[in-house]
C-alpha cells in the first residue's frame, strides 16, 4: 500500500487536475451532465418503476395514435407499432446506454492497446502486419457490418456490442501506436536500456504509462459517440429487440408520426441523446486540457 | 547621452496555481542610445521578463504593481494595443535563442522576412515598385505598345492596392490572366530588399537562401537570418535573448562579431540578455546583474569584471573556470536560487551570502551609486567583503 | 609511479548512418558520424572529448555503451571480484549484465533522461532492483545513502522530476548512475542544460566522486571550460575523427592542430580588458555535412593554415568559383565536381574566359588550392581541372603522449 509520503505528491497532482478543471466552466457543465445521468441510471427503478419481469422492456400503452404528454405518461406514448411509454423508455434507456458505452469502449480500448502497443513497440514486420490488419478493420462500415452480423447472429444486445467493438478498436490501436512510437525514442527509455532493464519491463513500466493519455481522452469522447452509433442502429431497427427501452428504438417508433405532430416521441429521446453526448464531449475536452503537456506542470 | 529606455521602480507579480510569483521587485534600469547593455543572471532571475516588459509582451496572469517602463519617451504600460504593435518589430525587435523554434519551419526564409518587411514598410515597398514601373515605362521604345499598356495598368493596380482604393477591382484583377502580373513587381522589389539584408548579415548565396526552408540551413545561418529579420525595420533597439547559447563556440564568435558590426552600421542599441558572462564581457559596454527578480549590481563592464562588489556578482565571476586555471580554484556559491513564491525577506541573496548581517535579513537594500556609473544594492557596499 | 592500466580500448570504431533514397529504399550515402576512431582510456583518468555539433562526440559516447551498434572494436578491461582481469568485447550480441552494471552514462538533459511519472525514490532504486542488488528496507537505505552522496536527502525521495530544479535532477541522475558502483562513466554534456553556478556544483560533485570511488570518466562537452576543469587528457573531434589528443596542459599551452587553435581562440574571455574576439581565428563557412565529408583532411576547406597537400578536390574549386561569378554567368555554366576533378561545361566563351581568369588570378595570389592543381585540360566546351589524389589524415605522434592528425607535422 502507498505510504502517506508516497501519497502526498500524487494528491498534489490530483489537486492540480482539479484546479485545471475548475478553470474551465464548460468542463464543470460536462461533469454535471454526466453525474446527472449516472444518478438517473442508478435511480431508474425508483423514478420509473417497472411493471413487468424484464425491466428493459417498456410498458405498453396500447393506442392507435401516440398520446401526448399527460400525468400518466409524462413524456407521452408512441402508439403503433411499439406502444411504449416514452418516459420509461428514456429513463431506462440511460442504463442501457451506459452499459453499452462502457462495454464497447472498454473492449475496444483493451483490444486496441494490445494490438497497438505490440505493433508500435516491436516495429518492423510485426508492425506492418498488424497495421495492415487494422486498416482492414478500419475500412468496415459499422452499419453494414451490423446488418451482416444480425443476419448471422440474430438479434440482441450482444450483436450490437460485437459489431461496434469490431469497428471501434482500430482507432485506439492506431492512437496508442503513434504515442508509443514517440515515447519509444525518449531519452529516459534509452537510459533505462543502458541500465540493463529488460525490454518487456520497459514496455510496461515506462512506455505504456507515458503513452496512455491520448487514449484516455479519446475513450471519454467515444463514450458519447458510441451511444450515437447504438441509437442509430436502434433507429434503423437493427440489433435490438423491438420494445427495448433504448433511445434509438423509441425514436424509431415515432418515425411514422413525425409529420403528424407527435413531436414527443422523437424529441424526448433526442434530447437525452444530445445531452449525453454533449456531456461526454465536454468531459473529454476537459481531460484533454488536464493532460495537455503544454499546460501541465510536468507529466506529459 | 540620451536614454533609450528607463525602467523605474518596476514591480511585477504573476498569479499561478501555486500562489503569487514575485517575479520582479523594484527594478531600476536605464539604457543609453547606441550602447550594448548586458542583462545577466541565471534561470528564473527575471531578466527575460524584464526584457519582455519593454514591449509589454507579458503573460495574461502578470500583474504590474508599481513602476514605469519608458521606451524612447513613451510610457509602454499605458500604450494602447495598436500603438504597441507599432513598436513591436519596428522600434524594438527580438533575436531569440533557438532559431529553429523562432522561425516557422513551413515557410521559406524569404517569405518570413517578407512578412516583417511588408508589415512595417508596406507603403515604401509599393512606392518603390511603382517607381520601378515608371522607370521601365520610360525606357520602353513605344508608348502605345501592348507592353507599355500593361506596365501602366499594373502601375495603376499597385497604386489602388497601396491606397486600398477599389478593392473589388483589385481583387478581380488578381484573378484575370493579363492583369494578375502586377503583384510580381512588388515581389521583385521586396525580394531585392531581402537579398540586400541577407547580404548585410554575410549569408553566402543570399539569392538561394531566400527560397530555402529553415531546416536546410545550419544553426549559425539560421541565427543570421533571424538577425536579418530583426534588423529589417531598422529598429532603435534589438533585444537579443541568449542569441548564441545554442551555437558552437566558433560560430558564436562569428555571430558576436557580426552583431557588433551591424550595431555600428545600423546605429542600433542592443540589450543582450544572457547567463553567459563570457559573451557579456566580450561585447557589452555596460552590465546589469540580476538575482531573484532584483538588480543587484549595475555598471561599466570593466568595473564589474575587475572589481565586482556585490557578493553574488563576485560569486558568479569566481565560479567561472577559465581554461588554464588551477583546478581547485573554483569557488561555488552555496545553496540554490530561491523560489519566487516565497522569496527571502530583505535582501533576496542573504541566505547564500557569506557576509550576511541582520540588516540584510530585515531590510531590502536600495541601489546606491558607489562610484560614478557603478551601482550596487547591498547593505555592505563600499566595504563588502574586503 | 602509477602503472597505466587501460580500461577501455577503441580500435577503428566507425558508426555510419545510412541514408536511404529512391522508391526502393536503396542506400544512397552514409552519414559518417564516427569515422575510424582509435584510442584508449586509462583507468582512473578523465578523458575529455571536445568538439562542435556534428563532430560525433555524443555518438561516440553512445557507442561506448552499446546504445548504438558500431563497427570496429571496443574492448573493456575490468577487474572482477576475484581479482582477475577480464576482457569484455562490446560487439557481442548481448551485452553481459556484468558489463552493464559497471559502465553507465549521464545524459545532458536531466528532464528528458528521467521518466516523468516516477518518483525520485523509484528512479534511483530502479538499477538496484533490475540487477537484484537489494530489496525492502535495505533498498530504501541504499537509496537514501546514494541521495546523500550526491548532496540531496530524504525529503527528495517523494518528489516527481518536474518538482525539482535542473541541478537537483542532474544529481538524481548521478545517484542513479553510481548506484551500482560503476567503473566507467560516460558524461555526455552533463552541465550544458544547467545554470552557471549550478554547473560549478555539479562539476565539483563529479570530481569528488571520482576521488572517492576511483571511477574513470569519458567527458563529452562543447564547453572548453568544463572539459578543462575535469580532464586529464583531451581529445578534439572534428567531423567524426579525432584530430588531436594530448594531456590537458600540453593541449592548452601548445595546441598543434589548426582547428584546436581556432577553437581555443574563439572562447570568450571573462576579462573585458583582454577580449578574445578581436584576435579570434574566425573560421569561414560552416561545419560540412558528415554526409559527404571533404577528402583528405576533413578540415581543409576552412583551415587557416592549409597548404597544397591537404586534399583539395573538385568541390572546393566549384565553391570558390560560384562565389565569384554573377548569377547570370552561373546560369550559363555547369560545374560537375567528380572527386578530385572538376568539369566546367559552358557554351559561352566569355564565361569560360572568366573562369580561366579566375583560376589564373588564384594561382598568382598564392592560394594553396591553386598551387595544388595538377593540370588543366580544355576539351571543346569543357575545362577539366585535376587535383592529386589524397588520403585521409591519420593521427601521428608528436612528442610524449601527444598525437595530431595534420600534415603540417608529418
Amino acid at each position: 500500500m502507498l505510504s502517506k509520503e508516497e501519497l502526498r505528491p500524487r494528491l498534489k497532482e490530483a489537486r492540480f487536475a482539479l484546479y485545471r478543471l475548475k478553470a474551465n466552466p464548460l468542463s464543470i457543465l460536462g461533469i454535471g451532465i454526466i453525474v446527472f445521468f449516472v444518478a438517473l441510471a442508478f435511480l431508474a427503478p425508483f423514478v420509473a418503476p417497472p411493471n413487468q419481469p424484464d425491466p428493459y422492456k417498456t410498458p405498453k400503452v396500447v393506442s392507435y395514435q401516440p398520446l401526448p404528454p399527460s400525468p400518466e405518461n409524462p413524456f407521452g406514448t408512441s402508439g403503433m407499432p411499439g406502444y411504449s411509454d416514452i418516459y420509461y423508455g428514456v429513463i431506462w434507456g440511460t442504463r442501457i446506454s451506459f452499459m453499452l458505452a462502457v462495454v464497447i469502449v472498454g473492449l475496444a480500448v483493451t483490444i486496441g492497446i494490445l494490438v497497438g502497443s505490440v505493433a508500435g513497440y516491436l516495429g518492423g514486420k510485426v508492425d506492418e502486419m498488424l497495421m495492415r490488419m487494422t486498416d482492414i478493420f478500419f475500412a468496415l462500415p459499422s452499419l453494414l457490418l451490423a446488418m451482416v452480423l444480425i443476419s448471422v447472429l440474430g438479434r440482441g444486445m450482444m450483436v450490437v456490442v460485437t459489431a461496434l467493438t469490431i469497428v471501434w478498436w482500430p482507432g485506439f490501436a492506431r492512437l496508442i501506436r503513434a504515442e508509443i512510437l514517440r515515447v519509444k525514442e525518449s531519452l529516459y527509455i534509452e537510459a533505462a536500456r543502458a541500465m540493463g532493464i529488460r525490454e518487456y519491463v520497459i514496455l510496461f513500466r515506462h512506455v505504456l504509462p507515458n503513452s496512455i493519455s491520448p487514449v484516455l481522452v479519446l475513450a471519454s469522447l467515444d463514450m458519447g459517440r458510441v451511444v450515437l452509433s447504438t441509437a442509430s442502429l436502434g433507429f434503423l431497427g437493427l440489433g435490438f429487440d423491438p420494445g427495448t427501452a433504448e433511445w434509438g428504438i423509441i425514436m424509431s417508433e415515432g418515425r411514422n408520426w413525425l409529420l403528424h405532430g407527435a413531436w414527443w416521441v422523437t424529441i424526448f429521446p433526442g434530447i437525452a441523446i444530445l445531452a449525453y453526448v454533449l456531456g461526454w464531449n465536454l468531459l473529454g475536452d476537459a481531460f484533454r486540457d488536464i493532460l495537455d503537456p503544454r499546460t501541465r506542470r510536468g507529466m506529459a | 547621452m540620451s536614454e533609450i529606455f528607463q525602467i523605474k521602480d518596476f514591480t511585477l507579480h504573476f498569479n499561478t496555481f501555486e500562489g503569487t510569483v514575485k517575479a520582479l521587485e523594484d527594478v531600476n534600469l536605464t539604457m543609453y542610445k547606441g550602447e550594448t547593455l548586458g542583462l545577466v543572471g541565471e534561470t528564473g532571475c527575471g531578466k527575460t521578463v524584464t526584457s519582455r516588459s519593454l514591449m509589454r509582451l507579458l503573460a495574461p496572469n502578470a500583474r504590474v504593481l508599481s513602476g514605469e517602463v519608458i521606451f524612447d519617451g513613451k510610457k509602454v504600460l499605458q500604450l494602447s494595443e495598436e500603438e504597441l504593435q507599432g513598436i513591436r518589430g519596428k522600434e524594438i525587435s527580438m533575436v531569440f535563442q533557438e532559431p529553429m523554434r523562432a522561425l516557422n519551419p513551413t515557410m521559406k526564409i524569404g517569405d518570413q522576412i517578407a512578412e516583417v518587411v511588408m508589415l512595417h514598410f508596406r507603403r515604401e515597398m509599393y512606392q518603390q515598385a511603382m517607381q520601378m514601373l515608371s522607370d521601365r515605362l520610360k525606357r520602353l521604345p513605344s508608348r502605345f505598345s501592348l507592353r507599355s499598356f500593361m506596365v501602366r495598368i499594373h502601375g495603376r493596380l499597385l497604386k489602388f492596392e497601396a491606397e486600398n482604393k477599389y478593392p473589388d477591382l483589385v481583387q478581380l484583377s488578381s484573378i484575370l490572366p493579363f492583369f494578375t502580373g502586377y503583384k510580381n513587381h512588388l515581389e521583385e522589389v521586396v525580394r531585392r530588399r531581402i537579398v540586400e539584408m541577407l547580404k548585410q548579415v554575410q549569408i553566402p548565396n543570399p539569392e538561394g537562401v531566400v527560397d530555402q526552408y529553415p531546416h536546410e540551413l545550419s544553426g549559425g545561418m539560421r541565427q543570421r537570418a533571424m538577425i536579418a529579420m530583426a534588423l529589417a525595420c531598422n529598429p532603435k533597439m534589438v533585444i537579443a535573448d541568449e542569441p548564441t547559447t545554442a551555437l558552437d563556440v566558433t560560430v558564436q564568435a562569428r555571430t558576436l562579431k557580426l552583431m557588433q558590426e551591424l550595431k555600428n552600421r545600423f546605429n542600433t542599441s542592443i540589450l543582450l540578455v544572457t547567463h553567459n558572462l563570457g559573451v557579456v564581457s566580450e561585447i557589452c559596454d555596460r552590465v546589469a546583474v540580476m538575482y531573484a527578480g532584483t538588480i543587484v549590481e549595475f555598471g561599466n563592464v570593466y568595473e564589474i569584471f575587475r572589481k565586482p562588489v556585490h557578493p553574488y556578482t563576485r560569486g558568479l565571476i569566481e565560479a567561472i573556470h577559465r581554461p588554464g586555471d588551477q583546478r581547485r580554484d573554483l569557488r561555488v556559491i552555496k545553496g540554490m536560487v530561491p523560489s519566487l513564491l516565497d522569496p527571502p525577506p530583505g535582501c533576496r541573496f542573504h541566505p547564500r551570502c557569506d557576509y550576511a548581517t541582520n540588516a540584510c535579513k530585515a531590510e531590502t537594500p536600495k541601489m546606491i551609486e558607489i562610484e560614478e556609473g557603478h551601482y550596487v544594492a547591498c547593505h555592505l557596499s563600499g566595504g563588502c567583503g574586503n | 609511479m602509477r602503472k597505466l592500466t587501460t580500461i577501455v580500448e577503441l580500435k577503428n570504431v566507425k558508426k555510419y548512418f545510412p541514408v536511404v533514397g529512391g522508391i526502393f529504399g536503396r542506400k544512397v550515402a552514409d552519414i559518417r558520424a564516427v569515422d575510424d576512431v582509435t584510442f584508449s582510456i586509462r583507468k582512473g583518468e578523465t578523458l575529455g572529448v571536445v568538439g562542435e555539433s556534428g563532430c560525433g562526440k555524443s555518438t561516440l559516447g553512445r557507442c561506448l555503451l552499446r546504445m548504438l551498434k558500431c563497427d570496429g572494436q571496443i574492448v573493456y578491461h575490468l577487474t572482477l571480484k576475484n581479482g582477475t582481469r577480464e576482457k569484455f568485447e562490446l560487439a557481442a550480441k548481448n551485452v553481459p549484465m556484468e558489463l552493464r552494471r559497471r559502465i553507465q552514462i549521464i545524459h545532458q538533459d536531466p528532464y528528458d533522461s528521467l521518466d516523468p511519472r516516477m518518483l525520485v525514490k523509484d528512479l534511483v532504486a530502479e538499477p538496484l532492483i533490475a540487477h537484484g542488488v537489494a530489496k525492502g528496507k535495505e533498498l530504501r537505505d541504499r537509496v537514501i545513502e546514494l541521495l546523500k552522496q550526491v548532496g540531496l536527502g530524504e525529503p527528495h525521495l517523494y518528489r516527481y522530476p518536474h518538482e525539482l530544479s535542473g541541478g537537483q535532477l542532474q544529481r538524481v541522475c548521478v545517484a542513479r548512475a553510481i548506484a551500482l558502483k560503476p567503473d566507467f562513466l560516460v558524461l555526455d554534456e552533463p552541465t550544458s542544460a544547467l545554470d552557471v553556478s549550478v554547473q560549478a556544483q555539479i562539476l565539483e560533485l563529479f570530481d569528488e566522486l571520482q576521488d572517492r570511488f576511483g571511477m574513470t570518466y569519458l567527458l563529452i562537452s562543447h564547453n572548453m571550460a568544463v572539459i578543462d576543469y575535469l580532464s586529464d587528457r583531451i581529445a578534439v573531434m572534428y567531423l567524426g575523427k579525432i584530430v588531436e589528443i594530448a594531456p590537458r596542459e600540453d593541449l592548452l599551452k601548445a595546441p598543434l592542430h589548426p582547428y584546436t587553435q581556432a577553437l581555443l581562440s574563439a572562447i570568450p574571455s571573462t576579462n573585458p580588458e583582454q577580449r578574445a574576439l578581436p584576435t579570434a581565428i574566425l573560421l569561414e563557412g560552416d561545419v560540412p555535412s558528415p554526409l559527404n565529408p571533404p577528402t583528405g583532411c576533413g578540415f581543409h576547406p576552412r583551415c587557416q593554415k592549409v597548404f597544397e597537400k591537404c586534399g583539395w578536390e573538385g568541390r572546393d574549386l566549384s565553391a570558390y568559383l560560384t562565389l565569384r561569378l554573377t548569377p547570370d554567368e552561373l546560369e550559363k555554366v555547369r560545374m560537375t565536381p567528380n572527386g578530385f576533378q572538376l568539369l566546367l561545361s559552358t557554351t559561352d566563351s566569355q564565361v569560360r574566359q572568366k573562369c580561366r581568369d579566375l583560376i589564373e588570378k588564384g594561382r598568382q595570389s598564392g592560394n594553396a588550392m591553386f598551387k595544388a592543381i595538377l593540370n588543366i585540360q580544355e576539351q571543346g566546351n569543357d575545362v577539366k581541372v585535376e587535383f592529386p589524389d589524397a588520403e585521409s589524415v591519420e593521427l601521428m605522434s608528436v612528442g610524449s603522449d601527444h598525437q595530431v592528425a595534420c600534415l603540417l607535422y608529418s
